[in-house]
């Protein structure tokens, strides 16, 4: 995974497929980062090709962790099967998902 | 019929899936490969986490048939029992981190069953794309 900083926003860009173990890393990585002078977390979905409901529920943790901060996340360039499980399963409801 | 046992943990899900599983990949359009190893994931990573980590198991079975035009599927742990129909009746709270199995299966799969004791998960998938011959 990538991280960067620019202004009040961090991007993030996971380098594969966010399921399983994968995704407790994922979690406990953005967990660690600093977002008390930050307003936006985008993550880059442009390599994750499977999302798995381990993964789903590491996106509304992180959600959950940086929204009483202040901070909104935003995922982006999501492929489109990804895309239409996080839609079936609400994900949009809580933060900006945006497709490929 | 194709049966395979599977090291209890995570890692060994991950595992399958590089070194056993492949093959099942082949022919298959973009659509049917991700729900196809989507509701695998999620059936295998319940039997880790709720067959074994929490209800004491200590193996995880994997049976399945490709009929062509539907792959059925067997996940069978050696512990205790996981209490679907309790879990089956609560709508997925959507602030949850958890919760979302069942959710999965009842959206792609075309029949989902546990056994009595909950050790135990029959899916069947249905293809939704035309199979490309393979060598």
């Amino acid at each position: 995974m990538t991280i960067e900083k620019t202004g009040v926003t961090l991007t993030v860009r996971p380098h594969g497929n966010l399921v399983s173990q994968a995704s407790i890393s994922f979690l406990s990585d953005l967990k660690a980062q600093e977002f008390s002078a930050l307003r936006k977390l985008k993550v880059d979905f442009g390599l994750v090709h499977l999302i798995d409901s381990m993964g789903l529920g590491a996106l509304i943790a992180i959600h959950n962790h940086i929204k009483p901060l202040g901070v909104t996340l935003g995922v982006m360039r999501v492929h489109p099967e990804v895309y239409k499980l996080m839609l079936t399963m609400g994900l949009d409801r809580h933060f900006e998902v945006t497709p490929l | 019929m194709i049966g395979l046992s599977l090291e209890p943990t995570l890692e060994g899900v991950d595992r399958a899936f590089q070194n056993q599983l492949e093959h099942l990949w082949e022919g298959l359009g973009e659509k049917d490969r991700f729900v196809l190893e989507l509701i695998l994931r999620e059936a295998l990573n319940n039997a880790v986490l709720h067959g074994c980590q929490e209800c004491g198991g200590t193996r995880v079975d994997l049976e399945y048939i490709d009929h062509g035009s539907e792959f059925w599927f067997k996940v069978t742990d050696n512990g205790t029992g996981f209490d679907w129909k309790a879990q089956s009746q609560l709508a997925p709270l959507h602030s949850s981190e958890n919760g979302r199995g069942l959710p999965i299966f009842k959206a792609y799969c075309k029949e989902f069953n546990y056994n009595n004791k909950g050790n135990s998960l029959e899916v069947v998938y249905r293809f939704q794309e035309p199979r490309r011959k393979t060598k």
